[in-house]
């Protein structure tokens, strides 16, 4: 049973590809600044997110140690879509909770959420 | 219905500010009233004089829907547009949160 | 006393932040602190040196909320609540202490 939230924020970007991953980021630490509630999802290359530590040289920001910041804007968990019953391994991430989830659950958090962010 | 619409490509980049542009002419002709557009990222690129047509299209889409026209500000001065003219307004990601509240609908077009 | 080679604002961006965070010592930090009219006692001290440790550890400078939250998980809740951080950063305890620990601008706009 997934909790029913305002916002569902959809990280489907691969993490320094283009500005994206960090749009997103930025807009679940909003959710989080502003007090609202989020649901963020790690779906497909966005899941690299979660495992790879290390930026690239000459990135912005290392958005892997932002993410490890979401439980201190009291998002506690974040959700990962499991692909080919691989298992996720996520490294550092400050507490956070990482719930592997299914493509039906992705489906259920699109209908119970108000409003639906894909980055 | 109120929408807020998040515009996150550039005008000239791909088919996603296109599709908004006429997502947006699409709710006034329904009679549904469009709020604000919130440009994130390239998005941003719309309050440019280097697409005057993209930012007219926003400008008389503002004025007769009575539309805010918000450039998130971090976007905006990535792309060095720190005195947009208005319409465009500069504000943070607080004017998206807020549109959680007051929209019924906020759609994203990346 | 150690007198820093260059003036204070040469080192600092277009919103009066140091660019670089290594380059900060305690002088830029009475000389921030000094612009924004506080006297920066041992309890200034010990935020300054949390927001420098939370900008190692997550890359980016805190909003208030998660300022209150890293205060309290490192410094207790009689610290880590934003009344006692208001007193001592009027304001935006986040926005202005970081500023004064010699944090960049955030490059997100929360």
């Amino acid at each position: 049973m997934i909790e029913q939230r305002i916002w569902l924020i959809r990280m489907q970007s691969a993490p320094y590809d283009d500005q994206r991953a960090a749009l997103g980021v930025d807009a679940a630490l909003a959710c989080g600044a502003f007090g609202q509630s989020a649901a963020v999802v790690f779906e497909g290359p966005a899941r690299r997110l979660l495992s790879e530590q290390a930026a690239p040289p000459g990135a912005d920001r290392n958005l892997h140690k932002l993410i490890a910041s979401f439980p201190l804007y009291d998002l506690h968990c974040v959700y990962a879509v499991a692909e080919h019953d691989s298992q996720l391994a996520t490294e550092a991430t400050g507490g956070l909770e990482v719930i592997t989830i299914s493509p039906a659950d992705v489906s259920e958090l699109i209908s119970t959420s108000r409003h639906v962010l894909s980055f | 219905m109120k929408y807020t619409l998040v515009v996150m490509t550039g005008p000239d980049n791909g088919i996603g500010h296109v599709r908004a542009r006429g997502f947006a002419q699409a709710l006034a002709q329904q009679g549904h009233r469009l709020q604000r557009v919130f440009f994130y990222g390239d998005g941003v690129r719309a309050a440019q004089g280097e697409t005057p047509q993209c930012q007219q299209f926003w400008t008389t889409l503002a004025e007769s829907a009575g539309s805010e026209l918000v450039l998130c500000s971090a976007s905006a001065e990535r792309y060095g547009l720190t005195e947009p003219v208005p319409p465009f307004t500069l504000m943070g990601l607080g004017a998206l949160m807020e549109a959680g509240f007051d929209s019924d609908r906020i759609i994203s077009f990346d | 006393m150690e007198v820093s080679e260059q003036p204070l604002s040469s080192q600092c961006d277009g919103h009066g932040f140091l660019r670089d965070w290594s380059a900060w010592t305690p002088n830029i930090a009475e000389a921030f602190a000094q612009d924004e009219d506080i006297v920066l006692t041992e309890a200034h001290w010990e935020i300054l040196h949390l927001l420098r440790t939370y900008y190692q550890a997550f890359d980016s400078s805190p909003a208030n909320r998660a300022l209150v939250n890293w205060v309290k998980r490192h410094a207790g809740p009689d610290k880590g609540n934003s009344i006692y951080l208001m007193g001592l950063f009027p304001g935006s305890p986040a926005r202005v202490g970081s500023r004064i620990a010699g944090l960049p601008k955030p490059k997100n706009c929360l």
